[in-house]
């Protein structure tokens, strides 16, 4: 048996604001 | 979107609960929470871990050197830090990135067909969105879709919101006759002021995210994020039968998706042509 992790910021939004997000998070790690 | 990744692992043979297990972890829009749920799944000693958007990739990036990992929706994985190359990410991740230059060309050509009156279009861009590379490829790949459909382009900036009035300001004075805009995250988390200002100026406006459309934007086109996830499930494959991520090329777009306002387009007194419509993957009424 094969096991994947799955993650996510968010299941329930849609993804383009999940990419807005996801940049500024970027951002904030860099 | 989790369940066009599991479609695409079914596609591919894997049964849940039969020969694959998969652990879901939902930071829940927060995004401290990522880092912790990323070392649960490698405390967990997952195959392979599956982290679709941008901070949840770093994240796990940051956890695991060694667990492979796969993105889904990631717009610059090279100037993120997730890859060192497209071609050759290297590393542990790999996946597919939701942006290509060829984007704001093909955006341009559906506006064309859509008002097909169109000779001054304007491109709202943000400079320093992405890395100077993919800035310099998108701006260069709209000119020459631009010269190809025989419009004129107006590059105007926003480095922010507030930029938003004097950007149109600046379109309407050259008499731009349409707009696009490109596919950078402060356009999409301000997409409603950026409806709102299309409509007051009457300029007919094709975005690269759908939700754009859905909150008045008159049209969209871009990549068609479901395949996208589905095909996530490919790159997991492909690992857990061996290959290693460095060696995985990151992929872009292939299938796109058209959606049109057409009470936008009423508003804005405009006739789209039957065959665009019947093109369209969806038309909100």
């Amino acid at each position: 048996m094969r096991v994947i992790g799955f993650v996510v910021l968010a299941a329930s939004l849609a993804l383009a604001p999940l990419a807005a997000e996801a940049q500024q998070a970027a951002k904030a790690l860099e | 979107m989790r369940e066009a990744f599991r479609q695409g692992l079914r596609d591919l043979g894997y049964v849940e609960g039969r020969n694959v297990v998969i652990e879901y972890r939902d930071a829940e829009g927060k995004h401290e929470r990522l880092p912790a749920l990323a070392a649960e799944l490698v405390a967990l000693k997952v195959d392979v871990i599956v982290a679709p958007p941008t901070p949840a990739a770093l994240a796990a990036k940051q956890v695991t050197k060694t667990i492979p990992i796969v993105f889904a929706a990631v717009s610059d994985p090279v100037s993120s830090g997730l890859v060192t190359s497209l071609a050759r990410p290297g590393g542990n991740v790999t996946g597919l990135s939701d942006l290509t230059p060829e984007l704001v060309g093909k955006c341009l050509e559906q506006l064309k067909q859509a008002v097909p009156g169109v000779s001054r279009a304007a491109v709202l861009w943000q400079p320093g969105a992405f890395g100077e590379r993919t800035e310099k490829d998108l701006l260069k790949a709209a000119e020459v879709a631009a010269r190809a459909l025989g419009v004129r382009l107006q590059f105007v900036e926003a480095r922010g919101p507030d930029d938003f009035d004097r950007a149109f300001s600046k379109m309407t004075s050259a008499r731009a006759d349409a707009l696009t805009v490109l596919p950078t995250a402060m356009f999409v988390s301000e997409r409603r002021r950026l409806v709102d200002l299309a409509a007051k100026n009457r300029l007919p406006t094709v975005f690269p995210y759908r939700e754009s459309v859905d909150a008045g934007g008159l049209m969209s086109y871009g990549p068609n994020l479901a395949d996208m996830y589905r095909r996530a499930a490919t790159y997991v494959d492909k690992i857990l039968k061996g290959a290693k991520p460095g060696d995985l090329p990151v992929e872009q777009p292939t299938k796109f998706e058209l959606v049109i306002n057409a009470k936008t387009a009423k508003a804005l007194s405009l006739t789209i042509p039957q065959s665009v419509l019947l093109r369209a993957d969806q038309v909100i009424q």
